[in-house]
């Protein structure tokens, strides 16, 4: 098969209609595998159960990872899939408990298919060894009878950290034998714990330590990791220790390319390209046809579907069913089927979404097509390895789609191929989430006065708390829960505020929940009559029950969309800490959004056109936060207060978006607000906040990062192919119309040209007049 | 811009969530007792989150055992050995506790409700009656028993010997002091309590465990299973309150409905005043002694000393005698429950397969009969007769009546299939009757078969 791809691969780099749209194409050779001896300290029974499945040596990083688990250290692996971590992590368990059965181990899991797979290799590698090592899965699905045997039995407890949280810790002590002796926690995809699931995550281990040091054992962390930029950081921040970092992958890897294609501009004027799902159909049939096994990676489940079905009918008869579709929503049996149907090769093509980009064993396939950035750089290039893993030749296609985002990184191929990737943030001192774990901890074991959680401020928390009664500071001094609730049934990982609302589809009868958002975007999206678009599809809310965190939509076609209009009021509370860079003034600080949805215009799709409006019934919504703010003297650019107001309008619009992918959070993440006289600035100031109570971490990161922030943004907006400012670089136009478009210049002259301009009219060029003004650091 | 403290931060954080949740404050707020209707937003603030007037709560401040000590007025004094208050209530053997006396306790055989609980024969005298007041429902390492109440047998007396944990740091002591005194004897002792298997018991294991003190393994004679058995019919719920009432006999007055306990704990908590606890005690106390009179009542059904008077409950025994294959004692239970004026449906039917079970005939003929005539939904019964003329008395015309009775029935009463159709979901009444009538078309047949050949 590598033949028909090296073929294929040829043939596009000769057809001008092909190569002239890709922006990048970098062919990664071969590299041999590096091989290691197997450990001497590595007990025999484990040493033989590793030959007798053929297995003499280990690959280079695997070596040094159970080294520096034998010395003590924790220790995280950052290599690609496939490159054989699970070994990192299962060697140093088995020969634990093969030299003191009494030995136990956690495993820790973000999704439940993930550690199913984990525990069938570990079985299979348990079957040759003389101890009985016993593995089991503790969730939500394990029946009450095996429960017992596995807190009192169990050498290796696999489980998630929700189940860690809510039946584990609580009921610490009928885990007593775990807990005593336990040695070994694995955090298996560590990069998954970032952002408000992370923060949650951190706190977690840190009630899991607190546990294990009242039962006198300190267990050694051994993570795994996709590549970040950050691994360290992100260990210190998940674990609260250093760890040493095995970064070098010793698996072999065959020839790779990595294609950045972007599909042709077929009306300049708009700037308007070829779908990428259609280029995705158009070289996906190809590459099936020419019998080249290849996997699809789409933004929504709808695209799943329609890629797939796209498949289906372009390749040959004979291939027809060999092309499936897999996301979330399928039930777990069809999902196991699949799997297998890959792993074995009967499968040549499958579209999915997300849900395959996780460590799930699928074996290896030839090509890959990213359809649209998915959100971050780790998620291209987790989706990339999934082609071509140990040997032979593979291709990783991303094709980008029109927005700003995917437009700017298509241009940027080297913020994929070259640059580190992302850093993964954890802000486990979210107050909110701080204070709902630290209960959670109360409950399971009393707080000395004294005592740290993670924070130096852990006193001054438990006072609090005292002071309402939650819990009760004992003659002894410490802090004892003090309620009949269980904490941790109030608290969900999953989310910062703990009620969402979920949305729920009641098209023909159904109610089935295709979504959820907080409370407080539910105000603008979710409000009665409003258009919500979901999978492209539009619905519209026919109740908002915000009691119960339920909203009722039903499938209707509109040629419209809706866009409430928020009454907001910022305002500052504290200001943390501020510099001024030129003109412009950076600040992070802590604010109050109130916000109050007033009423929502219905605006058709394509032209944009107004079609009308209607009122908005809703309470006042209030949200303390963290936030980013930049302001400036009105006289630091040549504006009147309409041109301030679009050139902050816009430039929020595309800072948000920047800001998401320095962040690696969601665009929702993060909210916008401008004023144009600012309450405590008095001048033209704009704010980014985080769309979390409490906030967590992201104002900090782009108060930090605003000069990258700003020129990324400035970037983004710059490149964009449209001549005065689309909805996709900074957004639609505000009402009132700014003054008569530029005539239409190209490429850098443009930019060129706009920093001549004196007082720049159209709303692009103001846009970014303030992107640069607020990093432009005069002398 | 003056610096806003944490505390301050605190607050405006989880005042602003909890005004876009009300649901929040509400679940961590309220008390675990909700029968106080109204128990909406201000309730919750009474019991639980007002902020004390003046300075932060500390403990040493809240409790002040000082020269009117109010313990010393709800009868509790500091244990000489351990200084953990407890409260010891003596009564006289001959004092009624419902219909039984606790001198009744002294002659009772327990061989039967040992070998219904599962333990081995013990005395009465080394039965512990155990039950706790705790801070809540879970069995999480949060949950504390803030009260252990253990009564036993001493001489002419029924002791009651109540523990109360009047500041969290003395538990590990109350714990120490509990094992020695009560739940570590020479002479294998066994606790009984109602629900402790599943609560009070493992709840004491885990607070032990959290203390690391060793965890005695002491056989658990748990009476809310065998009540389970004997009222399951005829009780809405099986709680030690309604079999009191129904069985027992007891009517208490005053009582402090046991869910609020925990709330009134942490108003003590809270203020040091343990006036509000009076109740809580005394409803501890009432439970145990229960237990003694439940214990008392369990043993003589069990040894047929006490007569009963429900069918249900001679049928339960019936089956009781029935596991422990006393087949005479077994027959005579369901002959009682047949004859007793509110038998129903199920009893004559678990009677009747007592004697299929004996292969007596010719009774459980007479009784499957009855149950056709009584009952004409009834489809099981005639089954069974069907079976009887088929394969006993190989009488194929009398078989293929009853076969085609049942297929009749069975046709126009879905629920008449399984014995009980109440609470059966409809899907499952469907499936089972779709699989009895394929059942019996095929019987008919059978039986046509044999008739021709």
């Amino acid at each position: 098969m590598a033949l028909e791809l090296s073929l294929l691969l040829e043939e596009w780099q000769r057809t001008p209609s092909f190569i002239d749209q890709v922006q990048a194409w970098q062919v990664t050779p071969a590299k041999p595998a590096r091989y290691r001896p197997l450990p001497e300290w590595l007990a025999d029974e484990v040493q033989e159960a590793l030959r007798r499945r053929g297995m003499n040596q280990l690959y280079s990083h695997q070596r040094a990872a159970v080294d520096l688990v034998h010395a003590g250290r924790d220790t995280m692996v950052l290599t690609p899939t496939a490159s054989g971590k699970t070994l990192c992590y299962n060697l140093p368990v088995l020969h634990a408990v093969c030299t003191d059965p009494s030995a136990r181990a956690l495993y820790l899991f973000p999704t439940k298919a993930l550690s199913q797979d984990q525990v069938a290799e570990l079985h299979g590698l348990c079957e040759g060894l003389q101890t009985q090592v016993q593995s089991f899965t503790y969730d939500g699905d394990t029946p009450m009878h095996a429960r017992n045997r596995i807190r009192e039995a169990g050498h290796v407890v696999v489980t998630n950290p929700d189940m860690l949280h809510a039946a584990i810790l609580p009921h610490h002590t009928k885990w007593l034998r775990l807990f005593e002796n336990l040695r070994y926690i694995v955090i298996d995809e560590a990069h998954i714990y970032r952002g408000v699931f992370g923060s949650h995550v951190a706190n977690v281990l840190r009630r899991l330590l607190r546990v294990c040091a009242f039962y006198g054992s300190r267990p050694q962390f051994i993570l795994s990791s996709a590549t970040v930029a950050n691994p360290g950081d992100l260990a210190r921040e998940l674990t609260g220790r250093e760890v040493a970092l095995v970064t070098e992958s010793g698996a072999p890897e065959g020839e790779r390319h990595t294609v950045f294609y972007n599909p042709p501009v077929f009306n300049p004027q708009l700037g308007l390209r070829r779908s990428s799902l259609l280029e995705a159909r158009r070289i996906g049939a190809r590459l099936l046809s020419a019998g080249i096994s290849t996997i699809g990676f789409v933004k929504t489940r709808t695209q799943v579907e329609l890629l797939a079905s796209y498949w289906k009918r372009d390749v040959p008869e004979r291939l027809r069913n060999q092309v499936v579709a897999y996301r979330g929503g399928y039930l777990p049996q069809e999902r196991r089927q699949i799997e297998r149907g890959l792993r074995e090769g009967e499968i040549r093509g499958v579209v999915s979404t997300n849900a395959l980009e996780l460590g799930v064993d699928i074996g290896s396939l030839e090509a890959v097509l990213t359809v649209g950035y998915p959100g971050t750089i780790a998620s291209i290039r987790q989706q990339a390895g999934r082609a071509g893993r140990r040997k032979g030749l593979s291709l990783a296609l991303f094709i980008a789609n029109a927005s700003a985002l995917d437009q700017y990184v298509v241009t940027h191929p080297a913020s994929v191929l070259e640059q580190s990737p992302e850093a993964a943030r954890v802000y486990p001192e979210n107050l909110l989430i701080l204070l709902d774990h630290l209960k959670c901890a109360a409950y399971e074991l009393p707080f000395a006065p004294d005592e740290a959680f993670g924070v130096e401020t852990t006193a001054e928390l438990l006072e609090y708390l005292a002071a309402h009664r939650v819990l009760h500071q004992g003659r002894d001094g410490r802090y004892f829960w003090m309620s009949d609730a269980l904490p941790s049934h109030s608290v969900s990982l999953r989310s910062a505020a703990q009620d969402n609302v979920v949305i729920i589809d009641q098209t023909d009868g159904r109610a089935e929940v295709i979504g959820e958002t907080d409370r407080f975007s539910a105000l603008t999206m979710l409000h009665e009559e409003a258009i919500y678009l979901h999978q492209s599809r539009p619905y519209q809310v026919e109740k908002l029950d915000l009691e119960n965190g339920k909203a009722f939509v039903r499938s209707v076609s509109a040629d419209y969309y809706t866009d409430a209009e928020l009454a907001v009021r910022l305002q500052v509370l504290d200001t943390l800490e501020h510099q001024r860079i030129g003109a412009a003034d950076h600040a992070v600080g802590e604010v109050m959004v109130n916000a109050m949805a007033t009423l929502f215009k219905k605006i058709k799709l394509d032209t944009h056109e107004n079609l009308g409006w209607g009122k908005i019934h809703l309470p006042e919504a209030e949200l303390h936060s963290m936030g980013y703010w930049v302001s400036f003297p009105s006289d630091a650019l040549p504006f009147d207060n309409q041109a301030w107001e679009n050139a902050l309008v816009g430039a929020a619009h595309v800072l948000r978006h920047a800001a998401s992918l320095h962040c690696m959070c969601a665009v929702s993440d993060i909210h916008t607000a401008v004023e144009v006289r600012d309450l405590l600035t008095r001048r033209p100031t704009l704010y980014l906040y985080d769309a979390y109570p409490g906030g967590i971490g992201l104002a900090e990161r782009v108060f930090r990062s605003s000069d990258e922030v700003f020129s990324t943004a400035a970037d983004m907006v710059a490149a964009c192919p449209c001549e005065d400012g689309c909805p996709s670089c900074i957004g639609p136009a505000t009402d009132s119309p700014t003054g008569v478009p530029n005539a239409a210049v190209d490429g850098d002259a443009r930019v060129a040209v706009a920093e001549r301009i004196t007082a720049p009219s159209s709303r692009k060029q103001q846009v970014l007049a303030l992107l640069r003004a607020a990093v432009h650091r005069a002398g | 811009m003056a610096r806003r403290t944490l505390q301050e931060r605190l607050a405006a954080l989880e005042a602003s969530v909890r005004s876009q949740h009300p649901a929040a404050a509400d679940s961590e707020g309220r008390t675990a007792g909700n029968s106080n209707g109204g128990a909406a937003g201000d309730g919750d603030d009474a019991t639980g989150r007002r902020t004390p007037v003046g300075g932060p709560v500390s403990g040493t401040e809240s409790v002040s055992l000082d020269q009117t000590d109010p313990f010393a007025a709800l009868g509790f004094t500091p244990d000489p050995a351990s200084g953990i208050l407890r409260r010891e209530l003596r009564l006289d053997l001959l004092m009624r506790h419902g219909r039984a006396r606790f001198a009744d306790l002294l002659e009772l055989d327990l061989a039967g409700l040992c070998r219904l609980a599962k333990v081995p024969p013990c005395r009465p005298s080394s039965l512990r009656f155990y039950d706790t007041e705790t801070t809540g429902l879970g069995t999480g390492a949060g949950t504390v028993p803030f009260l252990h109440a253990v009564g036993w047998m001493e001489e002419d007396e029924f002791v009651v010997t109540q523990y109360f944990l009047r500041d969290y740091g003395e538990e590990s002591r109350l714990l120490e002091t509990l094992l020695a005194n009560h739940l570590t004897g020479p002479d294998g002792i066994a606790v009984v309590s109602f629900n402790g298997k599943s609560f009070d018991w493992p709840l004491l294991k885990s607070r032990l465990a959290m203390h690391r003190l060793p965890v005695p393994d002491v056989p658990q004679v748990d009476l809310v299973h065998p009540s389970r058995r004997f009222w399951k019919q005829m009780l809405p719920r099986v709680s030690l309150g309604n079999v009191e009432a129904s069985v027992l006999g007891l009517v208490r007055t005053d009582d402090l409905p046991g869910s609020e306990a925990p709330s009134r704990y942490f108003e003590f908590v809270a203020d040091g005043d343990p006036a509000r606890l009076g109740p809580v005690f005394d409803h501890n106390a009432a439970d145990v002694c229960s237990l003694v009179a439940l214990t008392v009542h369990l043993a003589g059904v069990v040894n047929g000393s006490i007569p009963l008077e429900h069918a249900s409950e001679w049928a339960a025994l019936g089956r009781v005698f029935d596991e422990w294959d006393e087949t005479a004692w077994a027959s005579r239970c369901f002959e009682s429950a047949t004859a007793c004026p509110d038998v129903s449906w199920r009893e004559v039917w678990l009677h009747s397969l007592h004697c299929k079970r004996l292969r007596a005939w010719a009774t459980a003929e007479a009784l499957w009969l009855n149950l056709t005539q009584r009952h004409e939904w009834t489809v099981r019964p005639c089954v069974e007769l069907a079976k009887l003329y088929e394969h006993q008395r190989r009488d194929f015309a009398a078989a293929l009546h009853w076969a085609e009775t049942a297929r009749r029935r069975a046709a126009a009463f879905p629920g008449g299939v399984r014995h009980s159709s109440a609470g059966l979901a409809a899907t499952v009444a469907r499936t089972a009757q779709s699989d009895v009538l394929r059942a019996l078309d095929k019987r008919i047949e059978r039986i046509l078969r044999k008739m021709r050949g």
